[in-house]
C-alpha cells in the first residue's frame, strides 16, 4: 500500500472517539503531601472537574480535647499542623489565656516570637523543598531541607523536640533560653542565608521551573477572599493581610518587619512569597534576641486550674494562614468544646474551581504551591 | 475593625453588652450575613457549632478588616433547635461556606438548607452518628470498612 492510499484510508475513519475518565490522585501519592485525594475527571490530560476527598487523617482531636484538661491538651496542638508545632501551641495558648485572663511575662512574649518565627522559617522551607521536588527538581529539595535541619536544631535546643514541641504554653513558655542559644542562632541563620542564596540561584531563575509555575493556577484576589483564603496564599494575590500586623498579638506591634505582598496569584508568586517571608522572619528572630528583657518566662498555673464559665476565640498568623482556636468553658478543668479553624482546610476549598482546565502536571504544581498540611485539615 | 454599634445598626439590632457578637433567628441569618458582606471588608473565617443543653449554638466568625485600627472578629450566632437542627446555607453568599458547612453537618449533625452536596467531609460516608454531639458514645468497638470487627493486635 503506498502512502497516499494509506492516508486516504485513514481519512475515511470517523474521528477517534474519546471519553472522560476518572483518576484518583492520592491518597497515597507523593505529590499530595499526605493523605489527600483529588478525584479528577479527565479529558485526555486536561482536568474537567476536581473533588477534594479528605478525612484520612481524622483523629477526632476536637472530641479528645473534651476529655483532657487545658494543660493536658496542649501537646496535641502540635499534631494539627505538624510542620508548625510552635505556632499551633501559640494559638491554643492565646485562647486559654483569653479565656482565663492570664498575664504573660514580657520575656516569654519575646521567646514566643523567637520560637514562632523559627518555626515559620522551618515550615516555609518544607514548602519550598516539597514544591521543587514535586516539579522534579530533586537537588533543590536537599538544599532547603539541610537549611531546615539547622532551624530544627534550634527548636530542639529550645524545647527538647524537633517537631512535636509543646514550647508555647498558657502563661508563657515551657523553658528559658538554653546556653549559648544566641551564638547557635547566629550561626544557624548565617547558614540559612547562604543556603537560601544557593537555593534561589539553583531554582528560582531556572527556566524549566519558571515555565512550570509562572501563570499557572492563577487565583484572583476576589476569588481568594470569597473562599476565605488566608496567609501567604492570600498575600500572593495582592492582599496585604497578616494578623501579626493587622490584629497584632504579643510583642509584634513593637517589632519592625514588612509584610511582603505579590500580585501574580500564580504558583511562582506563591513560591516566591515564602522566600520573602523567611527573610522577614529572620529579621524578627534577630530583633527579638537583641531586645529580650530579663525576667520570668511563665505564669504558673495550678494543676487543677479552672477558667471561669465563658468562651474565647483567639487567632494567630500561622505559617499557612489564620489559625483560630475556639474554647468553651463550663467552669470545670476540661474544655466543654474545642474547635480549630485551620487555614489549610479552608484554603483547599478553591481547588474544585481552580482545577478545571489545568493539566495534571499543572495541578501538581498548584497543589504544592498551596502548601497544605493534612494534619490540620483532617484534625 | 469597625465599631460594633455601626454593625449592629446596619443589622437593625440594638447593641448589647458584648459588642462584637450578635444573635439572630435562623431565618434571619442569610439577610444578616448578606448585609454585612455588602458593607465590604469582611472575610468568612469559620463556622463552628457547640452542643449546648438548650440546642446547637452555631457561630459564623467574620474577620472585619474595615474601619480604623486593628482587624477583629465579628460573630453572628444562631441557636438551632435540638430535635431537628436546621439553618439556611450561606454558600450563595460566601463560597468558603461550602466546606465549613459540610464539616458542621458531619461532626455535629446540623443541616444546612438550600444547598447541594451537603455530605460528610471528615468521617467516611457510611459513618453513623455525629461525633461531636455530647450524646455520641465514643466507646464503640473499632469497626473497619470491609467487615473486620475489632481487628488488630
Amino acid at each position: 500500500m503506498n502512502d497516499g492510499a494509506f492516508l486516504s484510508e485513514v481519512g475515511d475513519f470517523d474521528p477517534l472517539e474519546t471519553e472522560e475518565y476518572t483518576l484518583n490522585l492520592g491518597p497515597q501519592h507523593p505529590s499530595t503531601h499526605g493523605v489527600y485525594r483529588a478525584r479528577l475527571r479527565l479529558n485526555g490530560e486536561t482536568i474537567v472537574s476536581c473533588e477534594n476527598v479528605i478525612g484520612y487523617l481524622h483523629r477526632g482531636i476536637e472530641k479528645l480535647a473534651e476529655s483532657r484538661t487545658y494543660a493536658q491538651f496542649a501537646p496535641y496542638t502540635a499534631r494539627f499542623d505538624y510542620l508548625a508545632g510552635a505556632l499551633n501551641n501559640w494559638g491554643y495558648a492565646l485562647a486559654v489565656e483569653k479565656l482565663g485572663g492570664i498575664e504573660v511575662p514580657e520575656r516569654a512574649e519575646y521567646l514566643r516570637v523567637i520560637a514562632g518565627e523559627l518555626q515559620r522559617i522551618a515550615s516555609h522551607l518544607v514548602m519550598l523543598a516539597s514544591m521543587v521536588i514535586d516539579l522534579n527538581a530533586v537537588t533543590g529539595w536537599m538544599y532547603a531541607f539541610t537549611a531546615r535541619e539547622g532551624i530544627l536544631d534550634l527548636l530542639e535546643a529550645l524545647s527538647g523536640s524537633r517537631m512535636m514541641l509543646t514550647y508555647v504554653v498558657a502563661g508563657g513558655v515551657s523553658a528559658d533560653l538554653p546556653e549559648e542559644f544566641e551564638l547557635k542562632t547566629k550561626t544557624a541563620l548565617e547558614g540559612l542565608r547562604s543556603r537560601l542564596d544557593d537555593f534561589q540561584a539553583l531554582v528560582s531563575g531556572n527556566e524549566i521551573f519558571q515555565s512550570r509555575t509562572r501563570g499557572i493556577g492563577v487565583i484572583e484576589s476576589g476569588q481568594a477572599l470569597e473562599y476565605g483564603m488566608t496567609g501567604p496564599n492570600l498575600r500572593s494575590c495582592g492582599i496585604r493581610l497578616d494578623m501579626r500586623r493587622d490584629a497584632p498579638y504579643g510583642v509584634y506591634p513593637r517589632m519592625d518587619f514588612d509584610v511582603p505582598v505579590l500580585h501574580g496569584g500564580d504558583c511562582f508568586d506563591r513560591y516566591s512569597i515564602r522566600i520573602l517571608e523567611i527573610l522577614q522572619s529572620v529579621r524578627l528572630v534577630e530583633q527579638a534576641l537583641g531586645g529580650i528583657p530579663s525576667g520570668p518566662v511563665r505564669t504558673k498555673l495550678k494543676r487543677t486550674w479552672r477558667p471561669p464559665v465563658g468562651e474565647a476565640f483567639a487567632q494567630i498568623e500561622s505559617a499557612r494562614g489564620i489559625q483560630g482556636y475556639h474554647l468553651v468553658s463550663d467552669g470545670t478543668d476540661k474544655p466543654y468544646r474545642m474547635h480549630l479553624r485551620s487555614p489549610s482546610f479552608v484554603n483547599i476549598g478553591v481547588l474544585p474551581e481552580l482545577a478545571p482546565g489545568l493539566t495534571i502536571q499543572d495541578f501538581v504544581a498548584t497543589l504544592a504551591s498551596l502548601d497544605i498540611v493534612l494534619g490540620e485539615i483532617d484534625r | 475593625m469597625r465599631d460594633g454599634a455601626v454593625l449592629f445598626k446596619a443589622l437593625g439590632c440594638t447593641p448589647r453588652e458584648k459588642e462584637r457578637e450578635v444573635a439572630v433567628a435562623p431565618g434571619e441569618l442569610p439577610r444578616a450575613l448578606f448585609t454585612l458582606k455588602n458593607m465590604g471588608n469582611f472575610i468568612l473565617l469559620d463556622i463552628d457549632a457547640t452542643d449546648r443543653p438548650e440546642g446547637f449554638e452555631l457561630a459564623w466568625r467574620l474577620l472585619d478588616t474595615g474601619g480604623e485600627g486593628p482587624a477583629g472578629i465579628f460573630t453572628v450566632k444562631v441557636l438551632a433547635d435540638r430535635s431537628d437542627p436546621r439553618v439556611p446555607s450561606v454558600m450563595g453568599i460566601w463560597k468558603a461556606a461550602d466546606v465549613l458547612e459540610r464539616e458542621v453537618w458531619d461532626l455535629m449533625g446540623v443541616r444546612f438548607d438550600g444547598r447541594d452536596g451537603l455530605k460528610r467531609i471528615l468521617c467516611r460516608d457510611d459513618f453513623e452518628g455525629h461525633p461531636l454531639r455530647k450524646d455520641f458514645v465514643v466507646e464503640q468497638p473499632a469497626r473497619f470498612p470491609g467487615g473486620a470487627e475489632g481487628a488488630g493486635p
